[in-house]
């Protein structure tokens, strides 16, 4: 599946976007991001808070416990700050 | 410009059906849900026009552009968020999520015409490096009577807030920059439009 970061989500992974295969007992978003802060020191400071961080599957809002299968684009990023 | 007291519900509804820019074959997706116990919505639903773009854009063009050659209009709302020059901020950079901003923006458009009997909807959202006096954000929403225009104006501004994925970052004219956090009175404000609460 491909994942997207945005924002300082981005900064702190230091990449913009990635392709991952995650072991099949990670079915949801919280695993997702439990599995993701493993990679590397950037994964794992940019997941620190979890609590800070938003997610979307496949271009729509999702919830920690929302799950991953057939998903596509997973994408991580803070809460939202246009308008 | 609002529309004369004197004109009864069954007017406006023929009115916009008149205006018939309805899409096909759209229904079902949790809209009518939101739909229900508020308004009846008129058979024809306007499509929103949504643009997400660097390029500045021109309220007074862009009103004349929804309202050219209409006469069911009777209210024209708008909504212009400009880029404040705070703490000496330089410069607002938007970053955005493509592809999905659209959808959102749509989606949440979608949603204002179907809760309000709107004959015109719009929504350009910028991104990109805006400097103080810049325009970020336009919303215009046209209806038969002002409250409709009005109300559906601030929920597509409250709801643009907290759901469509935009982040910004503030630039210094010292070097400095951090991103802009979410602020608990925009979810407030989002939150009161949720069904059974406006």
């Amino acid at each position: 599946m491909r994942v997207l970061y945005f924002a300082w989500v981005r900064q702190k992974v230091g990449v913009a976007e990635e392709e991952v295969s995650p072991p099949p007992e990670v079915r949801d978003v919280a695993g997702l991001i439990a599995w993701l802060a493993a990679r590397s020191p950037g994964h794992a400071a940019a997941f620190a808070q979890a609590r800070q961080v938003r997610a979307a599957i496949d271009q729509e809002f999702a919830t920690p416990d929302a799950p991953l299968a057939g998903a596509t684009e997973i994408a991580f990023f803070p809460p939202v700050t246009g308008g | 410009m609002t529309a004369p007291d004197g004109r009864s519900g069954d007017d406006r509804e023929e009115l916009n059906r008149a205006r018939c820019d309805t899409p096909d074959g759209r229904s079902g997706d949790g809209r009518g849900e939101l739909n229900q116990g508020r308004r009846d919505t008129p058979g024809g639903r306007v499509v929103p026009t949504v643009r997400v773009q660097e390029a500045a854009f021109d309220l007074a063009a862009e009103s004349a552009a929804l309202a050219a050659g209409r006469v069911d209009i009777g209210a024209l709302a708008s909504f212009v968020g400009l880029c404040r020059a705070d703490d000496g901020l330089a410069a607002l950079v938007l970053e955005h999520y493509p592809g999905m901003t659209e959808r959102a923006i749509t989606g949440i458009a979608e949603q204002a015409c179907a809760r309000w009997p709107l004959t015109g909807c719009t929504v350009i959202h910028r991104h990109g490096r805006l400097e103080p006096g810049a325009p970020i954000v336009l919303v215009l929403t046209a209806s038969s009577h002002r409250a409709a225009a009005l109300e559906s104006c601030a929920f597509l501004i409250d709801w643009l807030k907290t759901r469509a994925p935009f982040w910004k970052r503030e630039e210094f004219a010292g070097g400095d920059a951090r991103w802009v956090e979410a602020k608990a009175e925009d979810d407030a404000a989002a939150a009161r439009w949720e069904p059974g609460r406006a």
